[in-house]
């Protein structure tokens, strides 16, 4: 759980002896302190953390803060949405939809089931609009063709019907329970 | 065992929900009472109905090829792997299958499709995606005192109702009087035929097809 993922692995000797010119030095850009529920400090650039509604009301509140407490949000999927909306900044400066879907399909594709649903109420709580449709989208798609007791233990509901209930409900759409992935 | 996962809100739930196929819904109302009673809110169909409506992926516009036997695009799949257009016979609920019963199609709105069956003689709703329906009495045409008018001349219309946030249908009557050599018709829109309940009581009555 770090939150310097964004360190430069170490290059070979031929490129630095011409090294690239770092665009981060280069051009200085206010950075945010953002500090997560289990104390991890998060330092990111202004206009990633304007991406998040709560943090820019917060600071339109109260400008002179240097750090923004997120109570409400723990550092892995914290430092997921930071890198989910760092691309998006890049994809507002320079449109490409295809590229941005592509990243989008992407991000959630490589991310396990518990890493998607633990970022739903980051993105909820931060108020990223377009990272909450995507992961609801994704959990859509996740459990679209699945059974119910797959759906149960994926959201971890509690079945509270009777067996009747439950015989009786599924006798009457025995045709949705048709085609169902295997677990 | 798997890693536990948080519970999430059921604004959240009902956002994800709203984004699933009519087949996996009826399936998850199996999941607990909660699902159950979300995905049957007369709410969430709306819901789901506007999500559909704004996805331009989607293919909202089915037909019904043949109604006897009842056929119509496939809901669940357009398209075949080899581009062969799929279609689906339609079974409908057994009160109406009789065989001898004629059903005319009176309209459709909203994936929902308004039929009559002459026989016995009803008037039904019916969604083809969720396979529920509706039966409603057709209230007698002797209470409606219309000069020269008969339940044979009668035709229906069927739609929503954006004021009354429902759906209606219109019966109105063919009168025929006979002056001198000339026959005249005349239509007269004259009254809605009373739907049982808010029609999305406890069904999802909605669903992708644009117009059936």
């Amino acid at each position: 759980m770090s939150s310097s993922t964004d360190s430069p692995t170490l290059t070979t000797e031929t490129t630095q002896l011409s090294p690239q010119p770092d665009t981060e030095t280069a051009k200085p850009t206010k950075k945010i302190t953002l500090k997560s529920s289990d104390n991890q400090i998060f330092e990111v650039e202004e206009s990633v953390a304007m991406e998040f509604a709560t943090v820019k009301s917060f600071f339109e509140d109260s400008p002179s803060t240097d750090t923004v407490p997120l109570p409400n949000v723990t550092a892995k999927p914290l430092s997921q949405v930071i890198e989910f909306c760092k691309e998006q900044i890049k994809f507002k400066a320079n449109p490409d939809e295809a590229q941005k879907k592509k990243y989008n399909a992407e991000f959630v594709t490589e991310k396990s089931d518990k890493d998607l649903v633990d970022m739903i109420p980051v993105a909820n709580y931060l108020e990223i609009k377009d990272l909450l449709d995507v992961l609801n989208q994704a959990v859509a798609d996740r459990i679209e063709n699945k059974s119910v007791e797959y759906v149960r233990s994926f959201f971890g509901i509690d079945n509270d019907f009777t067996a009747e209930e439950e015989a009786a409900l599924r006798r009457e759409h025995a045709w949705a329970y048709e085609g169902v992935d295997e677990d | 065992m798997p890693e536990k996962i948080p519970k999430l809100p059921s604004e959240i739930i009902s956002d994800i929900l709203s984004r699933l196929p009519v087949k996996s819904l009826v399936r998850f109302k199996c999941v607990s009472k909660t699902w159950c009673s979300l995905i049957s809110h007369p709410g969430f169909a709306k819901e789901h109905l506007k999500r559909a409506k704004e996805d331009t992926n989607a293919n909202h516009y089915k037909i019904f090829l043949s109604a006897d036997p009842h056929l119509s695009i496939d809901p669940e799949a357009f398209f075949d792997a080899d581009e062969n257009l799929l279609t689906a016979q339609l079974n409908f609920p057994a009160s109406y299958s009789d065989r001898n019963s004629r059903i005319e199609i009176l309209g459709s709105c909203n994936g929902l499709v308004c039929g009559l069956s002459h026989r016995n003689p009803l008037i039904y709703i019916w969604n083809p995606s969720t396979r529920e329906s509706r039966e409603l009495a057709i209230p007698s045409s002797r209470e409606l005192a219309i000069p020269g008018s008969s339940e044979d001349s009668a035709f229906y219309g069927f739609g929503y109702d954006v004021k009354l946030d429902d759906y209606k249908i219109v019966r109105g009557y063919i009168s025929t009087s006979t002056n001198s050599e000339t026959k005249v018709e005349r239509r007269n829109f004259l009254e809605t035929v009373p739907l049982p309940g808010p029609t999305g009581d406890d069904n999802i009555w909605n669903l992708e097809l644009g117009s059936v």
